[in-house]
């Protein structure tokens, strides 16, 4: 299972940030989100949605195995055995493994879903 | 020969069982089938036919599906 | 604070000086945010008779407490200031993003004061606050300052930004965030300009702390849920406010020709189909929002790109200038956009401008040679740029029609299409009453935001000048107003029907303060009376005779389309303007009793 994103749908609202953010930390905040909303402003005037394809990419990178997969074979990083080298972050094709002041390990999409619900525009969707 | 009439939100109950089908209305306007059906076709914000956004001065064809779009909040009542 | 980003951000242009103050309990208790805070700040701080463009006056952008947050449409933001155009109270809203970011860099109010001795933006990264050097933004256009500042800040700040509209001191300058949305009205982009203040750029990371996490939750995921399950949400999304444009002609309701009627014979090229099918390219929302009415729009013809245009631009800048064709209004719409325009002070000014023309009260030596006609794009465009600049017939009507009609005179007044100074918007209302009451009594001008009542005419008889009118009207502007306290958009109520009771429950999960809807309503009543209070405490003879209509609306009937030959009469507007101010607790000259004041905690102003 991994979240699937139609970008030309998609209206820029990042109510699917604040709804990861609640997720993952039990906190409003879109830069502690693990998708990205792209504006392309003002030329062409589209939205890119980035997400996760759970293609396992940064798993391989790690160099402490820190990545792992969760009941639904989803990717999450380990806290606890995270070094914060960001070799993760580097090696994720779709640039969707974050970081944030706050945390010293980043953190990745877990294929939870919540963001679908409150997607106005039906962009995402879990395949 | 028939057009199917689709209401949506608070203009649902004006219709019974939230949609109907008129056998005669082809060559109607939306603004007579509106009247027939004891709408008041002012407080219809959008009417769709066929998903396409219309006035309602616009004639129905056999088969057209018509939506329509209330005003809901904001000074009705 | 829970809910709150927090803190008052204040920033003196004048000396450089910038502090963060802790943002009151008691303002977030009796004010709830947004417009709120605006309204009391601009009351308290602003001194008495502060000229509008000078250095005292001040500048407040507010979030509310809902911005940033999982609410549908909790992206509005709220700028306050004295205004240029009316000389009164000035509160703009303006959606995007603007207002969230704010709360995640921990600010409710940014509180602007002075002017600073040379182009200015204010920068803004967390706790890290400068202002920095914007010579090389200044005398840039919006779109263009916005995408400068972004290419050298990063993707991920906010911009507020004015264009030479706002720079030379138009009236009716706008202030413009995120490629297309405007806090439009009342002239906020001039004080800014005359602040020496290009832009603002805000960057936040941090989180906004809730009360009640789970309960909050639940109630955001209701809320959503109800607006996707909302049947009309598909039709909204696919038109946005432009899918009003035919009713709007169908009713004899769309402004065309300078008011003179509510009919445009070519609105079906205006209409949201139109639209849709020849230049929408993106459906864009502000913060949170489930049903964007952003409709973003290559303009082949012209090559360029523009958000909208919306319901009022389509209306005062189309039908009102008799622009009969989407890419002419949409390229127009751009232009203002760059310029910095509001465009419907604008497309007012435009075809006040044309008919004085027309009447012989102005001629080619005032015009600069140029010929003005109703349904010339080329004219449209070289008269917003003549006003941007102050330039030519600029000078005068960038202040305005009030202002215009005052300087040509000879009878213009009558067709001067304003209220308290401001631009109507647009909504033609000689033959609905509660509509026509809305403009007259609106805190800011001839603007439809406070109140939209037109539905209620339909309902309750067009012709009918009842006290039950002056009571929707009432009841209407303490609702909507109360969503610019709370920094959300209304449009998911008025459009989708998402219920009122969603409100309050979310508002105490998020800040914990106990709320029922009526509370609400109640700092909404007492916003709306104190914004009364500051037009009497600012403008000198302040009275009645200020929320008068546009004597056209008495002295003419409309001249074609369904509302032909209706006219509302001037002993009716006075009528209407008895029963609201007997409803409001307000004396004959429409003066808050003590009484009134009492009841809503403003006695010691
Ligand atoms: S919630 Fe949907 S429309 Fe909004 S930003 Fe996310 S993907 Fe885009
Ligand atoms: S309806 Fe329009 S103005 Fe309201 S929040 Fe959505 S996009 Fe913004």
């Amino acid at each position: 299972m991994h979240l699937h994103a139609e970008s030309a749908r998609c209206s820029g609202c990042r109510a699917c940030q604040l709804a990861c953010s609640l997720h993952l930390f039990g906190e409003n905040n879109p830069k502690k989100s693990a998708l990205a909303i792209v504006p392309h402003f003002p030329d062409p005037g589209t939205f890119e949605v980035r997400v996760c394809t759970q293609c396992g990419a940064c798993a391989d990178a790690c160099p402490t195995g820190a990545i792992l997969q969760n009941e639904h074979g989803a990717y999450y990083i380990n806290a606890g055995e995270c070094t914060g080298c960001l070799t993760c972050v580097e090696a994720c094709p779709e640039q969707v493994i974050f970081t944030h002041a706050d945390r010293e390990a980043p953190f990745m999409c877990d294929a939870c879903g919540d963001c679908i619900a409150v997607c106005g525009m039906d962009v995402l969707s879990l395949r | 020969m028939s057009v199917t009439i689709v209401p949506v939100g608070l203009l649902q109950p004006l219709v019974p069982r939230g949609s109907t089908v008129l056998r005669d209305a082809a060559g109607k306007t939306v603004a007579e089938v509106l009247a027939e059906l004891q709408i008041d076709s002012d407080l219809v914000a959008m009417v769709l036919v066929n998903g396409r956004q219309t006035p309602k001065d616009t004639v129905l064809s056999d088969g057209d599906t018509v939506k329509l779009i209330p005003f809901v909040g904001g000074g009705r009542r | 604070m829970y809910g709150y980003g927090g803190s008052i951000l204040r920033v003196n242009l004048t000396s450089g000086e910038i502090r963060r103050e802790p943002l009151p309990q008691d303002l977030a208790r009796d004010y709830l945010g947004a417009r709120g805070f605006g309204a009391y700040l601009l009351y308290r701080e602003v001194p008495p008779g502060a000229a509008p463009r000078g250095p005292e006056n001040r500048l407040y952008i507010s979030a509310g407490p809902l911005s940033g947050l999982l609410v549908a449409g909790a992206g509005k933001c709220d700028i306050t200031t004295k205004s240029p155009l009316t000389g009164g109270y000035a509160g703009a809203s303006v959606g995007g993003l603007l207002s969230a970011e704010l709360k995640y860099a921990g600010i409710d109010v940014i509180a602007i004061e002075g002017r600073a001795p040379r182009p200015t933006y204010l920068y803004i990264d967390d706790d890290r606050v400068e202002l920095r050097d914007a010579t090389a933004y200044w005398g840039k256009g919006s779109l263009t300052t916005e995408k400068a500042l972004k290419e050298a800040l990063g993707e991920s700040f906010q911009i507020a930004t004015i264009g030479p509209a706002g720079e030379s001191g138009v009236a009716y300058a706008c202030i413009s965030h995120d490629f297309g949305r405007q806090a439009g009205r009342g002239g906020v982009g001039a004080v800014m300009g005359a602040k020496n203040l290009k832009a603002v750029a805000v960057r936040g990371t941090r989180s906004i702390p809730v009360a009640q996490l789970e309960r909050y939750r639940e109630l955001a995921r209701a809320m959503y849920a109800a607006c996707k399950a909302a049947p009309g949400l598909e039709a909204w999304q696919k038109y946005g406010t432009a899918g009003v444009t035919t009713w709007a002609n169908e009713i004899g309701a769309f402004p065309t020709r300078n008011f003179r009627s509510g009919f445009f014979e070519d609105h079906s090229n205006l209409s949201g189909e139109t639209m849709r099918s020849t230049i929408v390219v993106t459906d864009k929302a502000c913060f949170g929002c489930p049903s964007p009415c952003g409709k973003y729009s290559f303009v082949r013809k012209y090559g360029v790109r523009v958000e909208g245009p919306e319901y009022e631009t389509t209306a005062l800048i189309g039908g009102n200038c008799a622009l009969s064709d989407i890419e002419d209004v949409a390229y127009a719409n751009h232009v203002c956009d760059e310029l910095g325009l509001d465009t419907i002070s604008a497309g007012n000014a435009v075809a006040f401008a044309i008919e004085c023309y027309e009447h012989g009260i102005i001629s080619k030596a005032d015009t600069g040679g140029l010929e003005l006609r109703f349904g010339d794009v080329d004219v449209v465009c070289a008269l917003l740029r003549q006003i941007a600049a102050r330039e030519g017939l600029g000078a005068v009507l960038g202040l305005g029609v009030r202002h215009a009609a005052a300087t040509f005179g000879r009878g213009s007044e009558a067709f001067a299409m304003q209220v308290k100074g401001m631009e109507m918007s647009g909504y033609e209302s000689r033959h609905a009453p509660s509509m026509l009451l809305s403009y007259m009594t609106c805190d800011v001008g001839a603007h439809h935001n406070r109140s939209w009542a037109i539905t209620y005419d339909i309902t309750r008889g067009r012709d009918a000048v009842t006290p039950d009118k002056a009571a929707k009207v009432i009841e209407l502007q303490h609702i909507r107003p109360l969503f610019d306290c709370l920094g959300a958009c209304r449009l998911q109520w008025v459009e989708l029907g998402l219920d009122l009771g969603h409100y309050a429950p979310i508002v105490e999960a998020i800040t914990g303060l106990p709320r029922t809807w009526d509370d609400l309503l109640t700092i909404s009543e007492r916003v709306w009376n104190l914004t009364r209070l500051y037009w009497f405490r600012e403008v000198p003879g302040f009275g009645r005779a200020w929320d008068a209509p546009p004597p056209r609306t008495y002295l003419e009937p409309v001249e074609t389309g369904p509302t032909a030959g209706k006219r509302i009469s001037r002993e009716d507007a006075e009528r209407l303007l008895d029963m609201y101010y007997e409803q409001r607790g307000w004396d004959h000259d429409g003066r808050p009793t003590p009484a009134k004041l009492a009841q809503l905690g403003l006695a010691a102003l």
